[in-house]
């Protein structure tokens, strides 16, 4: 039932989302991380790290990595939401969308704004869920049902099965 | 009177038999606990309607028989996200009401002397006896489900083994030791000694799976209750009402019977 | 497992169906003389044609299948009455006044006992107008979804059974996302720390906390 418990695939999937990272220092030996040839990571790479691996070094005592906000989060994503909450596709930006959009919300100190984004665009995308589920085929008007589809996340599309 | 007799009687209870031998009580399954229980500490002490009502003392004439409070009992365990309390009073009334009634159909069903209309009475009571069976076990059933999904909880929780009874502990503890040692045996063994715990916590999750008391459950109220206190409201609860609500916000009207999970 | 998981935190329309055949009574006219009989649900008859009885629904869906009985009708169970609801369905916002299994009990009477009701097939029909217009009134439960508490005043029992895994998902995603979100990290001493290490990003998320 729990979509973010210790056995939860979904909860390890967006364990694994990736967090654009910058290193603050030299690493040697890992500049496979940053998926080239090179041997070791620079001060100043900027990396896309996934998110439990970003968080444990973000969150450790010495300054190894600055985070920025995945760009799923964006101010331009939350505006979108407030605008029109189903025309947004949350797939295509990240298909944990809430689960992870939860985590980065976790690192931040004011975390007001995100977790705002995340209520709102959950319960107003709700009605369009709940109808799907209960009038699927039945009607499409221009298609909008199917294009609605195509865009949930994946903890919205749990609630239909 | 012949054994053949008796045993009609305690089962017909036509009013023109003056004389009924009975070889049980003669109405079904009031046990003390299953009697309306008005019990104020129970309900909400906030709560600022007189608690007895006309409905109330209607069906306080009419109590429920032991098999209509399994059912409820059964549907109840179905919903809650936790495990309820072990309703064993219960179950050993309808168990031994059903273990009577068998014992009856039989010694009547194996004697030539049974009239049609004794035959057809006896369908009837087997049908009943088979529908309590079946309430029986998918109440047991129903229990069992969350006893294995927290057989881990349940054997490291002392404070969770009051709602269970003698065997489902044991069970539980026994379930777990097999899971445990299967993990242990077919994958853990392999891994370096600090990661073979069952019980870690990773990034604030608990490998141990807990019941959730927020889970949202449907209730109905039973009888009027007046006022609830939920997280960011207060609600007047009144007889029939339904609401979806968090499970930990009213576990005590459903301990105490003034609600039910539907 | 004892349960398969997508019965586990819902009931089957099968045992609705035994459920409320259990617990809802109803007069029959037998047509068989038969003193009282006692069983575990209680002591009911005695049976004596052309006078009523009551008995629990299963036992009158059972004894008409042996024909041995005629069901009557529950007084909200007939035409007029359905046609009231259904006038009170969609002029007003609330749920209709209907008993809490009123689609179980009706169906099973329907089902088995249609020839005892004045019109069986119109009674079908309101009933399923009727159904419709609730479905519009579950529809809003679900724009008001809140993880507090939600009044559901006058929904049945199998409406409550249908929405079920819906509204107590979202019930519990809403939770997850509510404000009183505690971080999963929180516990963790270095925390404030880290905070400051993000930067703004491109699109000029406010960060005010920094």
């Amino acid at each position: 039932m729990d979509f973010d418990s210790f056995y939860s695939i979904d909860s390890i999937l967006a364990d694994n989302q990736k967090v654009p990272s910058e290193f603050l220092t030299d690493v040697p030996g890992q500049g496979w991380l940053q998926g080239g040839l090179d041997k070791d990571i620079k001060e100043g790479a900027k990396v896309d790290l996934p998110y439990w691996m970003s968080s444990t070094l973000a969150l450790s005592e010495y300054d190894f990595l600055n985070l920025s906000i995945p760009a799923a989060f964006s101010t331009r994503v939350s505006n979108a939401l407030i605008a029109s909450p189903t025309f947004v596709k949350l797939a295509n930006l990240n298909h944990f969308w809430y689960s992870f959009g939860l985590r980065i919300s976790d690192l931040l100190e004011d975390n007001l704004k995100l977790q705002q984004s995340l209520r709102l665009a959950f319960s107003r995308r709700l009605i369009d869920i709940f109808d799907l589920g209960q009038y699927e085929g039945n009607v499409d008007e221009k298609g909008f049902e199917t294009e609605f589809k195509a865009g949930m996340d994946e903890l919205e599309k749990q609630h239909n099965q | 009177m012949s054994r053949r007799n008796e045993m009609l009687a305690s089962m017909d209870v036509d009013d023109e038999e003056d004389e009924m031998p009975s070889i049980r009580p003669s109405t079904y399954g009031i046990t003390e606990r299953q009697k309306p229980t008005y019990d104020m500490n129970a309900i909400s002490s906030s709560s600022t309607k007189p608690m007895l009502d006309i409905d109330e003392l209607m069906e306080a004439e009419t109590p429920e028989c032991a098999l209509t409070q399994l059912i409820r009992a059964w549907v109840a365990e179905r919903g809650a996200p936790v495990l309820l309390e072990w309703q064993g009073e219960m179950v050993d009334e309808v168990m031994s009401q059903v273990e009577e009634q068998t014992k009856i159909v039989d010694s009547l069903k194996s004697d030539d002397r049974s009239t049609d209309e004794e035959h057809f009475q006896l369908i009837l009571v087997q049908t009943e006896v088979e529908r309590a069976k079946y309430v029986i076990t998918s109440y047991v059933r129903a229990r069992l489900s969350k006893i294995e999904e927290f057989a881990q909880y349940i054997t490291l929780n002392p404070a969770s083994h009051r709602n269970l009874s003698g065997i489902e502990l044991s069970h539980a503890r026994k379930y777990w030791r097999l899971v445990e040692t299967h993990y242990q045996t077919s994958i853990l063994q392999g891994l370096p000694t600090a990661m073979r715990g069952l019980d870690d916590n990773h990034n604030g999750k608990s490998m141990i799976a807990e019941p959730d008391q927020d889970t949202a459950v449907f209730i109905r109220a039973r009888r009027n209750v007046g006022e609830v206190q939920l997280p960011q409201q207060s609600i007047q609860l009144e007889k029939n009402d339904n609401y979806l609500v968090r499970y930990r916000d009213v576990a005590y009207l459903i301990a105490s019977g003034a609600v039910e999970i539907v | 497992m004892a349960l398969a998981a997508h019965i586990k935190h819902s009931l089957t329309p099968s045992e609705l169906h035994f459920i409320a055949t259990s617990e809802y009574a109803v007069e029959i006219v037998p047509n068989f003389s038969m003193g009282q009989i006692r069983l575990l649900s209680g002591i009911w008859g005695p049976f004596r044609p052309p006078a009523k009885a009551k008995v629990p629904l299963w036992l009158a869906l059972d004894l008409k299948r042996r024909k041995r009985c005629a069901v009557v009708p529950p007084e909200w169970l007939t035409v007029d009455h359905l046609q009231e609801k259904l006038k009170d369905e969609t002029s007003d916002g609330q749920y209709a006044d209907l008993p809490f299994r009123y689609l179980e009990i009706s169906k099973a009477i329907i089902e088995v006992a249609g020839d005892d009701l004045d019109n069986a097939a119109v009674i079908r029909s309101l009933l399923m107008d009727i159904r419709q217009a609730r479905q519009t009134k579950s529809r809003e439960g679900v724009l008001k979804m809140n993880d507090t508490g939600m009044a559901m005043t006058g929904i049945s029992q199998l409406e409550i059974n249908e929405l079920r895994p819906f509204f107590v998902q979202s019930f519990g995603v809403m939770r997850k996302l509510g404000g009183a979100h505690v971080p999963a990290n929180a516990a963790q001493s270095s925390q404030s720390q880290s905070q400051s290490q993000f930067t703004l990003d491109e699109d000029g998320w406010d960060m005010s906390g920094i």
